[in-house]
């Protein structure tokens, strides 16, 4: 018995946070309309600029993108805040399958903007952050004149902000792709099955179940281009102290992750933000992949294109897929420094 | 959450009420279990469960040993079996929880023991630190609790010793799976072990 009492103590002093500003750590809960959502603070917060991240998925955490030397050099300038979004990670809450929305998931951030100024002052600085999903949902949030005046700036990388055109863009960029490795030599068979499969793909008619091959060829083809030294292998690996002892549970994450996945989408996959970025007027900078199958880089391009931003960049990795913040680190952590920087 | 403390005083009374059980003859009808509640194995509670015999039916075989009559006894039995307890997710989340299990029980000739059956119960989740947002304003941190009905799913194994007066030990993989969280369910599956009094 004296040993489980001692196991407890062990635990619950195990969960203690450091709110020392320059290495602030510290988890806060933020409700709105029925969600809890953990939004996890991590790194400098004396530097009063707040990076706040948005997941991919859906499906995703907030904290599988705290791993890795890009999170260690943000988090030693600035304060990372990595949310788990409505319906994942370890978010909980009571409501209904009505609110599981595009829109309602931006008000969600909307009301997690406010909760940090609210906590840290007025005048921090709050920098929105989207990867993949991320991307579509902090586009939607961009697209709204009151959500982006609360943002200092929005940092878009790999976002998936345009389904029809994604699924269009990554046909052509496998078609291309395949025919550039094969004339090259490498992976041929490999490399010849997938141009035979996306030559049978009418790009300007793409069903749902396509639209899934096309995300599940697109992680499988960076294998191929990693074995051929065409993009960068990781250097990270699982962070396993993270995935055992974190706050987000595996399964949990897992289960609820995938249901909020499937309430989303139906819409997400005739979600089409293009013609309304034209309503985003603050600073962007845009991070996109030369091999990302799964967003690929034309709608990095396009939505560079259509904001009306003055200040704006579109930066390409060259030898990355899908995580160029994996692959590609040291480069991509700079870009996002010197455009906080800049702002 | 008037719901959730008014099981639990009900549940607790059950527990204090037999905590000074006597000697004991024969296999007892009813008894408290007490034990290690590990949500998702690792997250650390404990948890206390009050069983009672509804129907029961035995088979008594009698066997002659070096000249003695030894009777053993099987029993096959319907119980119901209030639970309460707790657990903490260290880093996120404080849980409490009261069911109710209708299980059947097997109890072999050795005390041996096997339960299996459904439930149904409150699953309430305590987070601190929330900052609730409404109307476009903040407000100030505090605690959020949230209740969920949550059916529930149990198998246990465990053993009665009749050298120990019939005490024992019991281990368990109980499921609770609370309805309506994040606009579906969730499985939270827990491993228990624990004694029987």
């Amino acid at each position: 018995m004296n040993k489980i009492f001692l196991f407890f103590i062990v635990v619950l002093f195990a969960s203690c946070e450091s709110t020392e500003l320059d290495s602030f750590e510290q988890t806060i809960y933020v409700e709105n309309n029925g969600a809890l959502m953990p939004a996890y603070i991590r790194g400098n917060a004396a530097s009063n600029v707040f990076i706040l991240l948005l997941h991919g998925g859906p499906g995703g955490n907030g904290l599988a993108y705290s791993n890795g030397i890009y999170a260690k050099t943000l988090e030693e300038k600035y304060a990372m805040v990595y949310l788990d979004q409505r319906g994942q990670g370890m978010a909980q809450g009571k409501y209904s399958a009505s609110d599981v929305t595009v829109k309602g998931l931006a008000a969600d951030v909307f009301a997690v903007v406010k909760t940090l100024k609210f906590k840290f002052g007025e005048n921090s600085k709050v920098v929105l952050f989207g990867h993949s999903w991320g991307g579509m949902l902090g586009s939607a949030f961009m697209v709204n004149e009151t959500y982006q005046n609360e943002v200092a700036g929005w940092i878009e990388s790999n976002g998936a902000h345009d389904l029809p055109l994604l699924n269009k863009s990554s046909v052509l960029l496998f078609k291309k792709t395949a025919a550039e490795q094969i004339l090259k030599g490498n992976s041929v068979d490999e490399w010849t099955e997938i141009l035979s499969w996306s030559n049978k793909i009418n790009e300007n008619s793409i069903t749902d179940q396509q639209s899934g091959e096309i995300n599940e060829k697109g992680f499988e083809v960076e294998e191929y281009l990693r074995s051929d030294d065409e993009i960068n292998t990781s250097t990270e690996g699982i962070d396993l102290k993270a995935f055992l002892f974190g706050p987000t549970n595996w399964l949990t994450s897992l289960l609820t992750g995938n249901a909020t996945n499937g309430l989303l989408n139906d819409e997400i996959e005739t979600t089409a933000l293009t013609p309304q970025l034209k309503n985003i007027t603050k600073p962007c900078l845009f991070l996109y992949s030369k091999y990302d199958f799964v967003v690929p880089p034309k709608l990095g391009e396009t939505a560079f294109e259509s904001v009306s931003s003055g200040k704006k960049k579109f930066v390409l990795f060259e030898r990355s897929g899908h995580s160029p913040m994996d692959s590609e680190p040291n480069l991509f952590a700079n870009e996002i420094i010197t455009f906080v920087d800049s702002l | 959450m008037s719901a959730l403390m008014f099981n639990f005083s009900v549940v607790f009374l059950c527990i204090i009420s037999q905590i000074s059980i006597a000697q004991r003859p024969e296999l007892p009808k009813s008894y408290l279990k007490v034990g290690y509640y590990g949500n998702l194995m690792f997250n650390p509670g404990l948890t206390a469960n009050y069983e009672l015999t509804l129907v029961e039916k035995s088979k008594t075989k009698t066997k002659i040993k070096r000249n003695h009559n030894v009777v053993k006894h099987k029993f096959n039995r319907l119980v119901v079996a209030p639970t309460v307890g707790f657990y903490v997710d260290p880093k996120s989340h404080t849980a409490v929880f009261a069911n109710a299990s209708l299980l059947y029980r097997r109890i072999n000739r050795k005390g041996r023991t096997l339960a299996v059956g459904p439930g149904m119960g409150i699953y309430s989740s305590i987070i601190r630190n929330v900052y609730g947002f409404s109307n476009g304003s903040v407000s100030e941190p505090g605690v959020e609790v949230t209740s969920y009905a949550a059916p529930t799913f149990r198998f246990e194994i465990g053993r009665f010793k009749k050298k120990q007066n019939y005490r024992g030990w019991y281990s368990a993989i109980s499921v609770q799976a609370p309805l309506n969280y994040n606009a579906t369910a969730v499985l939270l599956p827990a491993f228990e072990f624990g004694r029987t009094f």
